[in-house]
């Protein structure tokens, strides 16, 4: 009756969740087969409490894959409910998570590659990092937060490459956007990469700086998402298309979460927004 | 599987069992047919489907709440030529064994619903089409098909005349009286009701002072609406002789059942896909081991055995 995907469906075990900032845990997971089967950028669906409540499962992006131990380790943000429940889960409860899912990072083409990480969105460039690292491609890393304190695993990132650090308030390195030590950097220096993970209007900077650049460059999207399968079509991103509109949805879960810069859309034209559809939700 | 017999007759339709996958929450069924085989289910209803391909509405197009979710995906779909072309034919398989594939037709206008049926119906891909008059957008000013009784009849009469295989309209709950509009798709000449369909909400971020969804409003469903919609497949069973589907929040066998109960012949299960990608699979079994516990022999013995002491 099951079938190989049902696989994905796992219990894990909580070894550990506490916070990182007042805001921020870090969550490790015993979870030998999502740990032996996750590439750096997938994700996995978490079921915070058994029961009905919160209704969906929560996506968080891999921070860190431990093969060896078993173990893969979160970064999450107390932004609502669902987060809230998991900040009270306590090490030794198991926790139901759907995973690994969605596409990740491709380090295929990069000798040299760069990393650019804002806010929460550094989380999953640690994993990529450590694996480029194994692999002998040389990371660069840039990463941007509100305050040091949000610079989440800046040590970690040290011992794998060069990094360059921004906060909005200036309490660690310069007061800038993430774009800043990257473009200054891409000045004199190449990269053959550039695999980012952050808030919308950065991976937009971004994506004009790749372009002008002419650098291959992959962004890690973030939407609302409903199923994490790719059924539901709740977690739908603009990219370019044929179309007679010039554009299309992709899901985030299932066609991403990581999209080729060149073909993401940050935003949709405003006449075709209006025939859009309808609210009936039986869509 | 075990010794109850769960098969119902749905009208003109037989079911193996009384679950059906309700459409837009289950894709054209490829991605959970890859967690689990799909015949193990009474029936898929698709995606809906428009006449030209839908590009759907700009994202956020989902929200969670509480017990539930609102979602504007606004009929993201390839057109019904492509589904014919491409997502309806791996279906085939599963009619072969017992599991029905219907389609669902959605439309902006009357001519969109009757072209879309006729090309659905004659393509015999599909064992049944559901009629998605549950849609505010629509030509000539906003007067939504599925809340008027004579627009509901002057649709479901046109798309009966060009539809070759049983017909289900589906119901708004967002109507005064849902029983009137059950009786104009009846007399249209619908074979089955299903009900209901999203309840019409919103949610509000309160420090971004902004509606979540990009559409504004969305559709609530989830075990949040399940006492609305058992109150409604209710109310139309007494009111009238029709076979019902019965959907709102089913995520249990033990859900399934009270809809059987309150009158509905089948059931639909939605955002339980959402929450569980073998959502729909364990209300099957949810629902044979329910029937097994209660010593039931056949699950068409609970439709509409609702006891009321007065």
């Amino acid at each position: 009756m099951l079938r190989e995907d049902a696989e994905k469906i796992q219990t894990a075990i909580i070894v550990d969740n506490r916070p990182l900032v007042s805001d921020v845990y870090h969550l490790i997971l015993k979870a030998p087969k999502l740990a032996s089967e996750a590439k750096p950028g997938q994700f996995v669906m978490v079921k915070v409490a058994s029961g009905l409540e919160p209704t969906l499962r929560r996506p968080f992006s891999l921070h860190r894959l431990d093969r060896r131990a078993g173990q893969v380790e979160i970064i999450y943000q107390v932004i609502g409910k669902g987060t809230d429940i998991l900040t009270e889960r306590k090490p030794g409860e198991q926790l139901e998570i759907l995973g690994p899912l969605g596409n990740g990072f491709c380090l295929q083409e990069g000798k040299r590659v760069g990393l650019v990480g804002g806010g929460m969105g550094i989380a999953p460039l640690l994993a990529v990092a450590e694996q480029a690292v194994q692999e002998a491609i040389e990371v660069v890393v840039f990463l941007g937060a509100r305050t040091g304190d949000y610079l989440l695993a800046k040590e970690e990132f040290e011992h794998l490459g060069q990094v360059f650090v921004v906060t909005d308030d200036g309490s660690v390195g310069e007061k800038a956007l993430v774009s800043k030590p990257l473009e200054e950097y891409l000045q004199n220096q190449q990269l053959d990469l550039i695999l980012a993970c952050g808030p919308t209007p950065m991976l937009k900077a971004l994506a004009g700086i790749v372009e002008t650049q002419g650098i291959k460059a992959q962004l890690s999207l973030e939407q609302r998402m409903g199923c994490g399968v790719g059924a539901c079509l709740g977690c739908a991103f603009p990219v370019k298309a044929a179309t007679p509109e010039g554009y299309t949805y992709k899901r985030v879960c299932h066609d991403g979460p990581v999209f080729g810069a060149h073909e993401v859309l940050f935003s949709v034209p405003k006449e075709v927004t209006k025939q859009g559809g309808c609210s009936c939700g039986q869509s | 599987m075990g010794k109850v017999d769960l098969q119902v007759q749905l009208g003109p339709l037989k079911l193996k069992n009384p679950v059906l996958t309700m459409s837009g929450t289950f894709g054209f069924g490829q991605e959970y047919g890859q967690y689990y085989d799909l015949s193990a289910l009474g029936g898929i209803i698709v995606k809906a489907m428009t006449a030209q391909p839908r590009l759907g509405n700009p994202p956020p197009r989902i929200a969670e709440t509480p017990g539930g979710i609102l979602n504007a995906i606004g009929l993201q779909n390839p057109g019904v030529d492509v589904a014919i072309a491409e997502e309806l034919p791996p279906l085939q398989d599963l009619r072969c064994q017992g599991t029905l594939v219907i389609g669902n037709v959605s439309g902006y206008s009357f001519d969109e619903y009757c072209t879309v049926t006729k090309k659905l119906s004659y393509s015999g891909l599909v064992d049944a089409i559901e009629l998605n008059i549950s849609c505010p957008n629509v030509k000539g000013g906003g007067l939504a098909f599925g809340t008027h009784p004579d627009t509901v009849y002057k649709v479901v009469s046109g798309v009966r005349a060009v539809c070759d295989v049983p017909l289900i309209v589906k119901l708004s709950p967002n109507v005064t009286d849902i029983t009137e509009i059950a009786f104009s798709a009846a007399k249209a000449g619908a074979d089955i009701l299903s009900l209901i369909n999203t309840l019409s909400g919103m949610a509000i971020n309160a420090k971004t002072r902004r509606p979540i969804l990009s559409n504004i409003t969305g559709g609530l469903s989830g075990p949040a609406v399940k006492p609305v919609a058992l109150k409604m497949v209710h109310q139309v069973s007494q009111a009238m002789d029709i076979p019902l589907i019965g959907v709102g929040g089913i995520v249990s066998g033990m859900d399934a059942a009270e809809f059987l109960l309150a009158g509905a012949t089948a059931v639909g299960v939605g955002t339980a896909n959402l929450m569980d990608p073998l959502g729909a699979l364990k209300v099957v079994q949810g629902l044979e081991r329910f029937l097994e516990e209660q010593e039931v022999a056949s699950v068409s013995e609970l439709i509409g055995g609702l006891i009321v002491c007065l």
